[in-house]
């Protein structure tokens, strides 16, 4: 085909912006994967040395203790929420409390950590009359912070599957309790599961909550040790520590332990989802 | 399946217990609209004087001791403990008011007379108004002479001249004088241009005027530094403001063109797959965890790097130290994987096969881009800006280790203005909840103070978030009509 000059100057100039364009891109989006690359190395690097011998298991111990509470607590209320909002809203009024969700799902962690350490836990520790209860105020704020988080993930989950998988379970006879249990949930739980890992791998990163409602410190729990938590002890040790010091050590370690833990907890909900779907 | 009420109950309650955290902030803020309670206070051994029995309801007890903020007398005395048993007599005092002085000790008395030159107010409605407005002006028109003078410093004769008014600015300020009464009667004298506050007991009178709890809600944001739980949390207030806006233009810039490069370029299934595998993984890091590597990268060492190369020996520790720059920067990259992995979410509800359209029909990446891409996804990819400034502005752990303070400069809440440097401490509303800067009884005025500016922080997340959420509600209503 033979070209005019003119055409083929405007196709020059549109491949020299195409160009422009894909040079640009992809050099805005180095950065993220860099990110990455930065992250792991400097945690790894900074966590190279002697360092103080720091309790690593007790921090492990309490940091998945509290997130389990949490997650305990907050994931059947959660799981009730989403299914009565499924039964009992239309799609319109839904994508408004969908809204609502996601807004009380942006409060952030530390008005919650504020409330439980200055209003709940000394009207709780008035009616118990102990002050020993951290770990348990802690789980509990932590849960609080988690529902509406829990909830609309949840209710996204459920919302995956096909009305007509419901319709036709119905129109074949089955009952509520059957339809709810045998196909809605069974059809969702991988979604279902996937987002408990993820409100868990979230709970496990939490920090401001347990320093601010149970103080970091190691208590009896259960028989064991209970408060104290990664996130946390980072809080507190990383503003003393100075760079190349033994602590200095310790933070990057705990931070790579806590890194680990919620990458690890998030992929393990994903390959779960992959799996069982 | 019917809608039934069983149901709606159990949305309701769990939606109240979702809120509830709104609530119980709102109801902890409230005593911040309150006035003092001011009360004629009489012991056992004689000594009457106005004060506030603090924590409220102490002096209920038959025992125990309570103590009774009484301002400072002097002696760097601003509560006088004593046991409950000889708090003999309690009476509100309604007439009584509040001054925080800059001069002086804080003073609790009846305003009796303003005297000014060629003037005495007297009368409770004149005086008030009065104290409302005549310090600021003086101080107002104080700042000003003073900088007037030292700006004609060069000039000797505009230097004589701004000398003289600052004169007569002294004289004048000299003879306006206040003169309060204390419980036992005494006068005391009082210069009008160091009140810094003049407040009115609310025993016995609740205010209902709107424009005085207007008044001391612009107190508590603009108040500058001083006792009873500080000055204004204005400055706070305002680096959360500044934090997310720079957070969200570097997780916005990096999170929209990784997701559009995301798209294009990573048609591999594989290669999608687990790019969005990482992207997932990343978004869920803790912001403890970009809190360290923020502080170990940007502060540890670029920052003191770049106090080596750019500040002079001796200058002290500047980009070393922590500050909004790094902050920001360090929420922008904890906010960029969650803007991205809402990016990549948004730009999949294109069509593909509009996109086919236009290849089919010869266009380039840049018209795809420019003529389905961003005018379909814009709103979406926006919502998920704002959905990663609403998670950076909630953020507190990563800013804890990267510069956020609960006093700076030796100053409490308040700092020398709002446009805070780039470099250095900057006061913010976490750090102030999770270390407070009161102790003892001055907690208990501090705490409503606390859960204000949390207010203020969770009413402007959860509005970032809902305006995410409205853009998306459009993004959804989209109709695919190609254009």
């Amino acid at each position: 085909m033979n070209d005019s000059p003119r055409t083929r100057e405007n196709l020059d100039r549109i491949r020299r912006g195409d160009s422009l364009y894909r040079l640009a891109a992809r050099f805005a989006s180095l950065p993220v994967p860099v990110m990455l690359v930065l992250v792991v190395a400097h945690l790894v690097h900074g966590s190279w040395g002697t360092g103080t011998g720091f309790g690593l298991a007790s921090l492990v111990w309490g940091t998945l203790s509290i997130a389990l509470a949490a997650t305990a607590l907050a994931a059947p209320a959660a799981l009730g929420a989403a299914l009565a909002a499924r039964h009992s809203f239309a799609a319109g009024s839904r994508r408004w409390l969908d809204a609502i969700l996601s807004g009380l799902s942006a409060l952030p962690m530390v008005v919650l950590g504020f409330l439980f350490a200055s209003q709940v836990g000394p009207a709780f520790a008035l009616s118990w009359g102990t002050s020993s209860l951290g770990p348990i105020l802690a789980g509990i704020a932590m849960a609080a912070g988690m529902l509406p988080v829990l909830w609309k993930r949840f209710q996204d989950a459920l919302d995956e599957v096909p009305a007509e998988l419901t319709h036709g379970a119905i129109a074949l006879g089955a009952r509520p309790g059957r339809v709810l249990l045998g196909f809605e949930l069974a059809a969702a739980f991988p979604a279902l599961l996937r987002a408990l890992a993820t409100a868990f791998a979230r709970a496990c990163g939490e920090s401001v909550v347990v320093l601010m409602v149970s103080g970091n410190f190691a208590s009896s729990w259960g028989g064991s040790a209970g408060a104290a938590s990664l996130g946390a002890s980072l809080l507190v040790l990383a503003p003393e520590a100075a760079p190349g010091s033994p602590e200095w050590v310790d933070v990057h370690r705990i931070a790579l332990v806590l890194l680990a833990l919620c990458v690890g907890a998030h992929a393990l909900g994903r390959m779960a989802e992959e799996k069982i779907r | 399946m019917n809608r039934s009420r069983p149901w709606l109950v159990v949305v309701a309650v769990l939606l109240a217990a979702c809120a509830a955290p709104v609530a119980l902030l709102v109801w902890a803020c409230a005593p911040v609209t309150w006035r003092i309670p001011i009360e004629t206070c009489r012991l056992a051994d004689g000594r009457v004087f106005y004060g506030a029995v603090l924590p409220a309801g102490a002096a209920d007890r038959s025992e125990g001791a309570v103590r009774i903020y009484r301002g400072d007398d002097g002696a760097g005395r601003e509560f006088v403990s004593v046991a409950a048993s000889d708090l003999v007599g309690r009476a509100p005092a309604p007439d009584a008011w509040v001054f925080g002085r800059e001069d002086g000790p804080t003073v609790l008395g009846v305003p009796i007379r303003l005297r000014m030159p060629g003037r005495v107010l007297r009368g409770d409605d004149s005086l008030a108004v009065a104290l409302e407005r005549i310090p600021t002006l003086l101080r107002h028109d104080r700042a000003r002479l003073a900088r007037d003078v030292r700006r004609e410093s060069g000039d000797p004769s505009r230097f004589r001249q701004a000398g003289e008014r600052w004169a007569r600015w002294l004289e004048r300020d000299d003879s306006t004088l206040l003169d309060v009464s204390d419980a036992q009667g005494r006068i005391l004298t009082i210069r009008l241009s160091g009140v810094v506050r003049a407040e009115r007991s609310s025993a016995g009178r609740e205010s209902s005027d709107p424009r005085a709890l207007v008044r001391r809600l612009e107190r508590l944001v603009l108040a500058p530094p001083g006792p009873w739980g500080g000055g204004g949390v204005g400055p706070a207030i305002f680096s959360v403001l500044q934090l997310t806006l720079f957070s969200g233009l570097v997780a916005g810039f990096f999170g929209c063109a990784s997701a559009l490069w995301m798209r294009d370029w990573s048609r591999h299934p594989g290669w999608r797959r687990r790019g969005r595998d990482l992207v997932a993984h990343m978004a869920g890091v803790p912001g403890v965890v970009w809190g360290v590597v923020g502080a170990g990268l940007l502060i540890h060492g670029f920052g003191a790097s770049l106090d080596r190369i750019l500040v002079e020996p001796g200058a002290g520790v500047i980009w070393g130290g922590g500050g909004l720059l790094w902050s920001s920067l360090t929420l922008g990259a904890f906010a960029t994987p969650i803007v991205l992995a809402q990016a990549l979410e948004e730009l999949d509800r294109i069509p593909q096969r509009w996109i086919e359209t236009l290849w089919t029909s010869g266009a380039t990446e840049l018209q795809v881009l420019s003529k389905v891409v961003v005018p379909h996804a814009w709103r979406g990819m926006l919502a998920a800006i704002l959905s990663g400034m609403a998670r950076a502005a909630g953020e507190t752990a990563p800013l804890l280790l990267t510069g956020a303070l609960h006093s700076a400069g030796g100053l409490l809440l308040a700092s020398n203005g709002f446009l805070r440097s780039l470099a250095g401490g900057y006061l913010h509303p976490g750090a102030l909840a999770l270390d407070p800067p009161w102790g003892g009884l001055d907690a208990e005025l501090g705490q409503p103070v606390v859960a204000f500016t949390l207010l203020g922080l969770a009413v402007f997340c959860i509005a970032l978030d809902l305006c995410a959420s409205l853009l998306r509600r459009r993004v959804f209503a989209t109709p695919e009509v190609l254009p």
